[in-house]
């Protein structure tokens, strides 16, 4: 009730602060507000009874141990409980890490720690003769085998030597006993006796039954580690000392840090251990009879001076291997010391024959042979570069030897000039010999019909077939050269020579040397053969890609073969003529462009009539035939008609077993001249009827798909 | 027109870009500026004729730009001007169109989308679309913000190196690397197809829209005929014995385009064809690559302007009615005439 008053009263006093504020200031009570408040029980830390969870209190035992057998912080602890500050396990990390080492101890209450001092024995480690603990570092010990003998005699020994004992010798007064010698002695041995020093006893000891464990009970042996094994061979060995001798203090099991039980996400994995079995953990041996297998190997010997020997690959830093080879001389492959006299190859190195020993004798100074060399001034000259020196031609040294004359000549005394040249070019020799240009012989010259014939060999080939083929297109309404009247008789002339109607020698243009006539006949043949229109069998079967358009307006007269028409330019012909540089009508081929709405408001006109009416794109076969704009762009230009002579076409015709063209005044369809220019918006071409089903039939073979 | 002397004297050397110029446009109208792009990944903004150029005897150089536009991150290939200058477009290897502000030096819109880089660039329809190209003719919208093109030419195989958009005949020409020239009229929604068999590397309409100037790498550059596709007239060609004659000096260089993108363009007028040219393939001679203009109806060389001895390839050339022409030149210089 006081207190609770003077809380009141401490409150309206520091009315002015605030609470949270009034509070921070206290790292004490905030009930101690007279005289001097007493200091914090641990420094840091906030002793105001503030609320801690279970999990964070900690109990620990009289030793400042954390008790993990008591499961709940009560009061029975001695001094009580003193709740332990929440230290965060990031800085003390360290801290946290060496407590979590656990010792046996520290499970064990007071009658198992006084057990086990009990169970203590104070003895020396073995290796205590020699260098300290030399168990610890076996390398070394290893490296300094030769210089120490490891146990040394004790003062006991020494005393007992002084006294005339010997090793292996018992304790004791001499015995007069027979010799005992071999069994073969012993049968015709002599009676004679002779004093003997005692036998050495085997050293009996027992085992001290220090447990109330039953005999024979091997039980704690189960519990040792599996990596203190190698111990445990010692111990069968002679197990007859028992533990007496095991001077080593196992160390503890290595205990997990658990909470309350362990979990079965502790488990360690190892069948041996039941974390949920109850009460002490008891095994007994269970085989019967017989050791049970040892898996484990031999311990390798440490004395073992080659390491390779050993079974398993032991790492020997290089440190330890420096130590061990030092000492000036270095055992062979198989731990062996070389032979006397001999050094071991590796260390041969050092020792290198010096080259000093055998080196050629010093010329003395201003030494001169008495020996000249007789080749001494004149140089030597091979034969092909003494000939190379040689100014000489074989003509002048025919003339220096007195040779007749050869009548042979080159045949660059023939050769002109240009064609020296185009040689000298070809082979990259500049040094032939000059071209005469000289004239055949009388009586050797050619004959006018001979040049003509050479000529002839100029002329191209070109298959009959397609000169006939490259006419009949030219009748049809077409030939190249357009804008070259002369050119293009000229290629006229060359296809009917190489159609067979001629034989004349091609027309030259005036003043043009015979190359540019060659190089313009081989472009007439090339150009034949790009005009050559595909052959009538395929023609009838195949029409060109752009179809759709076409069948409406290419069949003007549908009784016809209208499908005959060459088809437009493919591909290849068309990069064929720009080659030639035949631009124009090969090379141009013109398509349906649709642009979209958007970009012709963008461009602010009106969009083309095909865009308006079928904005969804060249589908719209089923619009009527005037709606649809299309390229009538060949139309625009045929050519004229009679660039060959309807009769020599007639005869070509009949030569080649076909129907005569008919004449354009019979109102062929194909020679109809079509100069209309293109009209979007009507169009003649276009209008025309949908071609009979005859056709389609002849393109496609079959009446079942005729169902439309 | 063509009884005038092509102007060929040095006024103005810009040295403002560290890489070759790939790119080099006048302003529109009066073309006071010049829009340079350049593979150092910059587009500059120049004087196309300093005030005191036309008085001094000396070539004036200028090593910094007015402006400098730097956005792209791979080299600048084509740069477009607006009509009313208040815009201008690039494209590069970085595969968007960039729309620019002049005045503010930044970019307003990017279109992404092309696959390939971007070669040619173009201004159609009163400024309004853009028209890039890959191997697709993209044509960009600049009044929405919409993100896709208004319509895509897919025609081309191959990357379209040069455009032009003629606007008196609603017509855009494109010049691919698969040797075709396609000229989409939009008007008459009709494609043509001119096959050239060679890379084209430069396409212009002239300014009535009958005929096309397009540069191929069989180093022709050809005017064709709008209507039917046929050849007007040829330029150029291999190197041949006739070397042209200028001002009575027999000028050994030749006109070259075998290897690399080089722009012609019409000139005086449509009067005179003019082009940069690549160096001869073997230099051995040091001449280095010229800037060529003929005549077009003779056919005749009218100029032969040397660009010095560094410089490998004049890659643009651009034409200013006012009488002054602009070269870019590999050596990242800039040089105008008048």
């Amino acid at each position: 009730m006081n207190i609770f008053i003077f809380k009141c009263c401490l409150k309206s006093m520091a009315a002015k602060r605030p609470r949270a504020a009034f509070e921070a200031d206290l790292s004490h009570s905030p009930y101690a507000f007279f005289g001097t408040p007493l200091p914090p029980l641990e420094e840091g830390s906030r002793d105001d009874g503030s609320y801690q969870p279970i999990w964070k209190q900690e109990v620990t035992d009289e030793r400042g141990e954390r008790d993990s057998t008591a499961l709940l912080p009560v009061d029975s602890v001695q001094e009580g409980w003193t709740p332990a500050t929440f230290v965060s396990s990031r800085q003390n990390r360290a801290r946290d890490a060496k407590k979590a080492e656990q010792r046996a101890e520290d499970f064990m209450d007071e009658e198992d720690l006084r057990e086990q001092e009990e169970s203590r024995i104070l003895n020396t480690t073995e290796g205590f003769a020699g260098f300290g603990s030399t168990e610890a570092d076996p390398t070394r010990r290893a490296g300094f085998m030769d210089l120490l003998k490891t146990g040394g005699e004790t003062m006991g020994v020494k005393l007992l030597k002084r006294m005339g004992w010997r090793e292996g010798q018992g304790i004791g007064p001499k015995i007069r006993r027979k010799a005992d010698l071999d069994e073969k002695a012993t049968t015709g041995a002599s009676e004679e006796t002779y004093l003997f020093a005692p036998e050495n006893p085997p050293m009996v000891a027992f085992i001290r039954k220090k447990d109330h464990k039953g005999l024979g009970f091997t039980g704690e042996a189960q519990l040792e580690k599996p990596g203190q094994e190698n111990n445990d061979e010692e111990e069968e060995e002679d197990y007859f000392f028992g533990d007496r001798l095991s001077n080593k203090k196992k160390p503890a099991k290595k205990s997990q840090r658990s909470g309350f039980g362990v979990g079965i996400l502790n488990d360690t994995g190892s069948d041996d251990e039941d974390p949920y079995s109850l009460g002490p953990q008891i095994s007994y041996n269970k085989t019967i009879g017989g050791k049970k297998k040892k898996t484990k190997e031999a311990k390798p010997t440490i004395a073992s001076s080659n390491p390779l020997l050993n079974a398993k690959p032991v790492f020997i830093s290089k440190k330890v291997a420096a130590a061990r080879s030092a000492g000036g001389f270095r055992k062979c492959r198989d731990g062996r010391l070389p032979l006397d006299g001999f050094v071991l190859a590796d260390s041969l190195s050092g020792l290198s024959i010096s080259d000093k020993k055998y080196e050629p004798p010093q010329v003395p100074e201003g030494w001169t042979s008495s020996r000249k060399s007789t080749t001494e001034g004149a140089s030597y000259v091979s034969t092909a570069d003494a000939a190379k020196a040689s100014t000489l031609d074989p003509t002048s040294r025919a003339a220096a030897l007195g040779e007749a004359q050869l009548p042979g000549k080159s045949i660059f005394d023939w050769m002109t000039p240009e064609a020296r040249e185009r040689i000298a070019n070809l082979t990259g020799n500049k040094n032939l010999p000059p071209a005469m240009s000289e004239k055949a012989p009388k009586g050797f010259e050619l004959s006018e019909t001979d040049r003509r014939r050479d000529l002839w060999d100029l002329v191209p080939n070109l298959d009959k077939h397609t000169a006939v083929q490259a006419l009949t297109r030219g009748v049809s309404g077409w030939m190249p050269y357009s804008e070259d009247e002369n050119k293009r008789s000229r290629y006229r002339t060359f296809i009917e020579i190489r159609a067979g109607l001629r034989d004349t020698l091609p027309d030259r243009v005036p003043g043009s040397s015979t190359d540019e006539w060659v190089t313009e006949m081989n472009e007439f043949a090339r150009a034949a053969e790009v005009f050559k229109p595909m052959s009538g069998v395929m023609a009838s079967r195949f029409t060109s890609a752009s179809s759709g358009p076409k069948i409406a307006s290419d069949a003007p007269d549908s009784s016809d073969t209208p499908v005959s028409r060459p088809s437009e330019k493919p591909d290849d012909p068309a990069v064929a003529a720009a080659k030639v540089g035949m631009f124009g009508q090969l090379t141009r081929s013109t398509t349906t462009f649709f642009p979209t709405r958007l970009l012709c408001k963008r461009f602010n006109i009106k969009p083309p009539e095909h865009v308006q009416l079928d904005p969804g794109g060249p589908s719209g076969s089923s619009k009527g035939p005037g709606t649809r704009f299309q390229s009538g762009g060949y139309q625009t230009d045929a050519g004229p008609k009679d660039l060959v002579s309807q009769e020599v076409m007639n005869m070509i015709m009949i030569e080649s077993g076909r129907q005569p063209v008919p004449s354009p005044g019979e109102g062929s369809a194909q020679s109809k001249p079509a100069p209309t220019p293109v009209e979007p918006e009507h169009n003649e071409a276009i209008e025309a009827e949908r071609p009979g089903d005859d056709i389609f039939k002849a393109i496609f073979g079959s009446d079942d798909e005729d169902e439309e | 027109m063509p009884s005038k002397s092509f102007p060929a004297r040095h006024l103005h050397t810009l040295k403002t870009h560290n890489a070759p110029v790939n790119a080099v446009t006048f302003s529109s109208y009066p073309g006071t500026y010049v829009l340079t792009g350049s593979s150092d990944r910059a587009v500059h903004l120049s004087r196309a004729v300093p005030n005191n150029a036309q008085k001094s005897q000396q070539t004036i150089e200028t090593t910094s730009p007015i402006q400098k536009y730097e956005a792209h991150g791979y080299s600048v290939l084509d740069v477009a001007v607006a009509a009313d200058n208040a815009r201008f477009a690039s494209v590069g290897g970085d595969r968007q169109v960039f729309l620019w502000d002049v005045e503010e030096g930044i970019t307003t819109r990017r279109w992404g989308g092309h696959t390939s880089r971007i070669e040619a660039v173009r201004f159609a329809g009163e400024g309004d679309s853009v028209v890039i190209s890959d191997t697709t003719v993209n044509l960009w919208d600049t009044r929405t913000r919409d993100q896709k093109p208004i319509q895509s030419l897919t025609e081309a195989t191959d990357t379209v190196s040069s455009l032009h958009a003629h606007m008196p005949s609603y017509s855009i020409a494109s010049g691919s690397y698969d040797g075709h020239v396609r000229v989409y009229d939009v008007r008459m929604g009709k494609t043509t197809d001119d096959v050239l068999a060679y890379p084209v590397t430069s396409v212009r309409c002239s300014a009535d829209g009958n005929a096309i100037l397009a540069s191929t790498l069989d180093s022709y550059i050809r005017m064709l005929d709008r209507s039917n596709g046929s050849l007007l007239a040829a330029f150029g060609g291999p190197a041949k014995e006739k070397t042209p004659f200028v001002d009575g000096t027999r000028s050994r260089h030749s006109y070259r385009n075998a290897e690399l993108r080089v722009r012609s363009t019409f000139a005086q007028g449509d009067a005179v064809v003019l082009s940069g040219s690549e160096a001869a393939k073997n230099d051995e001679e040091g001449l280095g690559a010229a800037v060529f203009a003929w005549d077009i109806l003779s056919g005749e060389t009218v100029a032969v302007v040397p660009m010095g001895e560094k410089v490998k390839v004049v890659s643009c050339v651009a034409w200013n009615e006012k009488g002054f022409w602009a070269g870019g030149c590999s050596d990242g210089t800039v040089r105008v005439f008048g």
